[in-house]
C-alpha cells in the first residue's frame, strides 16, 4: 500500500487546507517562541482525570470500520491489537511475539504451522478464541470474493488450515514464506468472532481489550475498556481517537490541551513548539514509511542504468530530509527500514556525486540533457521533495517538470495508468520490498533478478532467511530500482503524564496496550 | 402587477435556478479527474478492477442517464447512497447541518448585535476618538480574511491562554457545557469578521437617517438624539439592513465552512472538501445541491421580507413612488 499522509488513504488537504495550514503554522510557531514562560504547568480547559481516558489525534478518518473491505490504513490504525487481535503480534523492535497463539511450531519441510492459542483467549461475546474459529476465518476470506486484493495476495500461498484439537490449528503454505507469518501479525491474521453476522463496517467482534464504542463520522471514534478482556485489562476506560487532518490544528489541540497524545506528527518542523518538557514529551522513532522517489521503467530514459545512478547520485538524500523534514527520519538506500531484521544502510550505494551522475548521463547518451515529468501527490513530503529533487537535478542537466495532483487523480493517473516518469510517495506498509517483484505494480520494474532473490530470501529456513533477504534489498539498491529518499520518522506528541508509548511504528496498529498515564 | 401574480414569477425564478444549479453541480463533479471507485481500491487497484467497481457503482452508463436519475431521486427526496460509506447521503448531511447551522445561527446572530451599536456609535459620534476608533476597528475587521482570524482567535484564547478548545465538536445532547465551549472560538470568529462589513452599512444607514426631516423633528422636540435613532432610525434603516443581511448570509454560510476547516467542526464544509477529496461524487452534489437550495431560499425570503417590513412594497404599484 502506499500511502500519501502516512496514515491513511487520501490525503485531506486541499488548495484552501494549505492556506489555513500556513497561517496556522505561522501563528504557532510564533506563539511556541512566547508560550514556554507562560503557560507551563497550567491547567488546561477541559481537564478530566487522566487515569481514565486517553485523547489521541490521528489524521484520517476511516470510512468504515471493516479491514477485510476496505485498504484504508486508518483502519488498522484504531482497530488492530487494540480492537482486533492476531495470532502473533509484532512488537516494537521488529520481532514477532505470541498474541492469540502462546507459541508456533513448524514442520521439518517449513510447510505447515501449528499454532498452540492461548487457552484463556475469548471473544468480546464470551465465546472462546478456539482452534474452529480461526479455521472458519482462513475459510472466510477464501470464499470472500470482495477480499481486498493486498489480502488475497498473501492469503494464497496457505493450502489449508485444520483443527488439530480445540487449542490447537494446523496451517499448511504451498511453499515455505518467511513473509507469511509476518503478514499473520497484520490483517491477515485477525480473529473475527465467527458467531457474529452483524455489519462490519460500523460493528466490530474482536477478542481485544477494547470494543468499538461509538462512531461519530467527521469526528472521532471512541473505544471503551472490554470488561472481559482475556489478557492484562485495559488501562483507559475511554479512548478517543479525534481525527484532525490539518497537522497545525492537530499541534494547536495538543498546545491547547485538548489531546492527550499526536499519533504521529505530519509536521516535523513544528517539533520546536513541544520543546517545553514540563508539558510535553516526544517520542522520537521509526515506521515502515520508504518515501520513495518511483521511477517509471517503461520510460526510455529511465530504462538505462547509467541514467538511474546518474540520477541517485545527483540527489544530496542528507540535504533533502534536512530541509523537507527537518532531518527527522532515516537515510535507507533501499526498500527497507530499520526494525526490518535484514535491513543495513544502503544509502551510501551510489553517494551524492553530481560530477560523476553527469558524466554518467552522458555514457548513456544524454549529454545535452533530458527532460522528465515528475507528477507528484499533493501532500506535504512529496510536494517539498519534488522541488528540491528538481532544483538538485537541473545541475547535471535534467529538466523536471513537476506537476501536483490531489490524491485520487495520482491515484488514477500515475498509480493505475502508469502516465508518469517520476513520482514521490510513501509506501507505508512493512515489509513491501515485494512490490519490486510485480511487473506489472506502478513502477513496472519486474527485474527476474530480483524477483527470484526475493523468493529465494521467503523460502529460505531461518537461519539463512535473513541474509538471503539482504542480498535482494542490496540488488534494489544496485539496480537503482528506485530512489530512496528516506524513511519517514515515528514522532510521538504526548502530555508527559502519558509513559509506554511504543518508539518505533513496527504495524499500521497504533497499540495502545503498553500506554498508560501517571 | 398583483402580489400573488409577483409570487408566482419569484417562484418560477426559485425552480429554474435549483434546476440549473443542479446541472451546473452535476457537471463540474463529473468533469473532476480520478474516481471514486480509484479511491475504493486505493493501490490494490489493477485497472480491470477499477472497471467492473465502475461499471457495479453506475459510473460507467452515460452521462445524461446519470444526471437524469440523480435528478429524480432528488425530486423523490432520495440524495443517493455515499460510494465509500455505503450511508444515504442525507443521514450524512442531517448532523453536518445541525453544525453549520449553530454556526451560522451564531455569527449571524452574533454580527448583527455587534454590528448594530457598534454602527450608531460610528454614526452619532463620526466626529470624536469613540466613532473613530469602531470605524478603524470595522476596517482591520474587514480585511482580515475568517481564516486569518480564527487562527488568531485560536492562538490567544486556545494556546496562549488555554481558556477554550482549539477546535471538535461536541453535540449539545451529549453535553451542553461542552458543546457551548467548543462553539464559542468559531462562532465568535465568523460574528466578528462579519459584524465588521455590517458596520459600516448600519453607519451609512444611520447617517441617511440623521439628516431625514422626521428625525431633526423628533430631535426639535426634545428628544436626546439616541431616542430618536431607536424610535424613528431603526425601522427606515431596517430596510437596507435586511438587504444587507440577506445578502451576507451567502457569505456566512462561505465563512462558515472555511471557519469549520480551521476548527475542524464536523458540518458541511468539512464533509464537502472530503468528499470531493475521495470523489465520493453523490455526496459532493447531495452537498452542494443542499447548499445552493439554503442561499436561493434565504435570498427568496428576504425578497418577500420587504414585503413584511415596508408597507409601500405591499401597493400593487410596487412601491415605485
Amino acid at each position: 500500500m502506499t500511502d500519501a499522509n502516512s496514515s491513511s488513504r487520501v490525503p485531506n488537504r486541499l488548495l484552501g487546507r494549505g492556506l489555513v495550514a500556513m497561517g496556522l503554522a505561522v501563528m504557532l510557531a510564533l506563539a511556541g517562541c512566547t508560550s514556554g514562560g507562560g503557560g507551563g504547568g497550567g491547567s488546561t480547559p477541559s481537564e478530566t482525570p487522566p487515569e481514565h481516558t486517553l485523547s489521541v489525534a490521528a489524521t484520517l478518518e476511516p470510512a468504515s470500520l471493516d479491514p477485510w473491505h476496505n485498504t484504508a490504513a486508518s483502519i488498522p490504525q484504531v482497530l488492530l491489537y487494540n480492537v482486533y487481535e492476531t495470532l502473533v503480534k509484532i512488537d516494537s523492535e521488529g520481532a514477532i511475539k505470541p498474541l492469540l497463539a502462546q507459541r508456533w511450531t513448524l514442520s521439518e519441510d517449513r510447510l505447515t504451522y501449528t499454532f498452540i492459542l492461548n487457552p484463556a483467549a475469548k471473544f468480546a461475546s464470551g465465546k472462546p478464541v478456539d482452534a474452529a474459529a480461526v479455521v472458519a476465518n482462513i475459510e472466510r476470506m477464501k470464499n470472500d470474493p470482495k477480499l481486498i486484493e493486498t489480502l488475497r495476495a498473501q492469503l494464497a500461498v496457505v493450502a489449508s488450515a485444520k483443527v488439530v484439537d480445540d487449542g490447537q490449528v494446523a496451517i499448511t503454505l504451498t511453499r515455505p514464506s518467511l513473509m507469511w507469518l509476518y503478514d499473520m501479525s497484520s490483517t491477515l491474521g485477525i480473529i473475527l468472532d465467527p458467531s457474529f453476522t452483524g455489519d462490519l463496517s460500523n460493528t466490530t467482534a474482536g477478542s481485544g481489550p477494547y470494543v468499538v464504542k461509538a462512531h461519530d463520522k467527521g469526528q472521532d471514534i471512541v473505544l471503551a475498556k472490554s470488561d472481559s478482556y482475556w489478557g492484562t485489562p485495559a488501562r483507559y476506560d475511554d479512548v478517543t481517537f479525534r481525527y484532525i487532518s490539518d497537522p497545525n490544528a492537530q499541534n494547536a489541540a495538543m498546545l491547547s490541551g485538548d489531546l492527550d497524545v499526536i499519533s504521529n506528527l505530519q509536521a516535523p518542523d513544528s517539533l520546536p513548539q513541544f520543546a517545553d518538557t514540563s508539558r510535553f514529551t516526544v517520542t522520537k522513532g521509526t515506521t515502515n514509511g520508504e518515501v520513495v522517489l518511483g521511477l517509471n521503467h517503461k520510460s526510455k530514459p529511465l530504462a538505462n542504468l547509467k541514467v538511474r545512478q546518474a540520477l541517485t547520485m545527483a540527489i544530496d538524500r542528507k540535504a533533502l530530509m534536512d530541509t523537507v523534514w527537518n532531518g527527522e527520519g532515516t537515510l535507507i538506500g533501499s526498500m527497507a527500514v530499520p526494525t526490518d531484521p535484514w535491513y543495513e544502510d544502503l544509502s551510501g550505494v551510489n553517494p551524492y556525486d553530481p560530477a560523476k551522475a553527469k558524466q554518467l548521463l552522458a555514457e548513456a547518451g544524454y549529454a545535452k540533457g533530458l527532460t522528465l515529468r515528475m507528477r507528484v501527490p499533493v501532500v506535504p513530503y512529496a510536494v517539498k521533495s519534488a522541488q528540491f529533487v528538481a532544483s538538485q537535478l537541473r545541475d547535471i542537466g535534467v529538466t523536471v517538470k513537476v506537476e501536483e495532483l490531489d490524491f485520487s487523480r495520482w491515484l488514477s493517473e500515475v498509480f493505475t495508468n502508469g502516465d508518469y516518469d517520476m513520482t514521490i510517495v510513501a509506501h507505508v506498509e512493512a515489509r513491501d520490498l515485494g512490490k519490486f517483484a510485480n511487473p506489472n505494480y506502478y513502477w513496472h520494474y519486474g527485474s527476474p533478478e530480483f524477483a527470484e532473490l526475493y523468493q529465494q530470501a521467503d523460502e529460505a529456513t531461518d537461519d539463512q532467511a535473513v541474509e538471503k533477504m539482504k542480498l535482494a534489498v542490496r540488488y534494489l539498491a544496485n539496480d537503482c530500482a528506485a530512489i530512496w529518499l528516506f524513511a519517514l520518522p515515528n514522532l510521538v506528541v504526548t502530555k508527559n503524564t502519558v509513559t509506554g508509548v511504543p518508539a518505533n511504528a513496527t504495524t499500521l496498529s497504533f497499540d495502545l496496550t503498553t500506554i498508560a498515564s501517571r | 402587477m398583483g402580489l400573488s401574480l409577483r409570487l408566482l414569477r419569484r417562484f418560477g425564478v426559485f425552480v429554474a435556478s435549483l434546476l440549473g444549479a443542479s446541472l451546473l453541480i452535476f457537471l463540474v463533479t463529473k468533469a473532476l479527474p480520478g474516481d471514486v471507485a480509484q479511491v475504493l481500491l486505493g493501490t490494490d487497484a489493477t485497472p480491470e478492477a477499477v472497471a467492473a467497481l465502475r461499471s457495479q457503482l453506475g459510473l460507467d452508463q452515460p452521462l445524461a442517464v446519470q444526471y437524469f436519475s440523480w435528478l429524480g431521486g432528488l425530486l423523490t427526496g432520495d440524495f443517493g447512497h455515499s460510494h465509500l460509506s455505503g450511508d444515504p447521503v442525507l443521514s450524512l448531511l442531517a448532523p453536518r447541518i445541525a453544525v453549520t447551522l449553530w454556526l451560522v445561527g451564531i455569527g449571524l446572530i452574533g454580527s448583527i448585535l455587534l454590528a448594530i451599536p457598534a454602527g450608531m456609535i460610528a454614526a452619532l459620534k463620526r466626529r470624536s476618538w469613540a466613532g473613530t476608533l469602531v470605524s478603524v476597528g470595522a476596517q482591520i475587521g474587514i480585511a482580515i480574511p475568517v481564516f486569518w482570524g480564527g487562527i488568531l482567535a485560536v492562538v490567544v484564547f486556545a494556546v496562549w491562554l488555554r481558556w477554550l478548545p482549539a477546535n471538535g465538536y461536541v453535540p449539545l445532547l451529549t453535553n451542553p457545557g461542552q458543546w457551548a465551549l467548543h462553539l464559542i472560538l468559531p462562532g465568535l470568529t465568523l460574528a466578528g469578521v462579519q459584524a465588521a462589513v455590517l458596520t459600516r452599512y448600519v453607519r451609512s444607514a444611520f447617517l441617511e437617517v440623521l439628516n431625514e426631516d422626521y428625525y431633526r423633528t423628533a430631535r426639535s422636540v426634545g428628544w436626546t438624539p439616541m431616542r430618536a435613532l431607536l424610535r424613528h432610525g431603526l425601522r427606515n434603516a431596517a430596510i437596507s439592513l435586511v438587504t444587507v443581511v440577506g445578502l451576507q448570509l451567502s457569505s456566512v454560510l462561505v465563512g462558515a465552512i472555511v471557519v469549520e476547516t480551521v476548527f475542524s467542526l464536523p458540518g458541511l464544509g468539512s464533509l464537502l472538501l472530503d468528499a470531493v477529496a475521495q470523489r465520493d461524487l453523490f455526496v459532493v452534489q447531495g452537498t452542494v445541491m443542499f447548499l445552493v437550495l439554503a442561499v436561493l431560499t434565504i435570498s427568496a425570503l428576504v425578497d418577500f421580507s420587504y414585503l413584511l417590513i415596508d408597507p409601500r412594497q405591499r401597493t400593487s404599484h410596487g412601491g415605485a413612488r
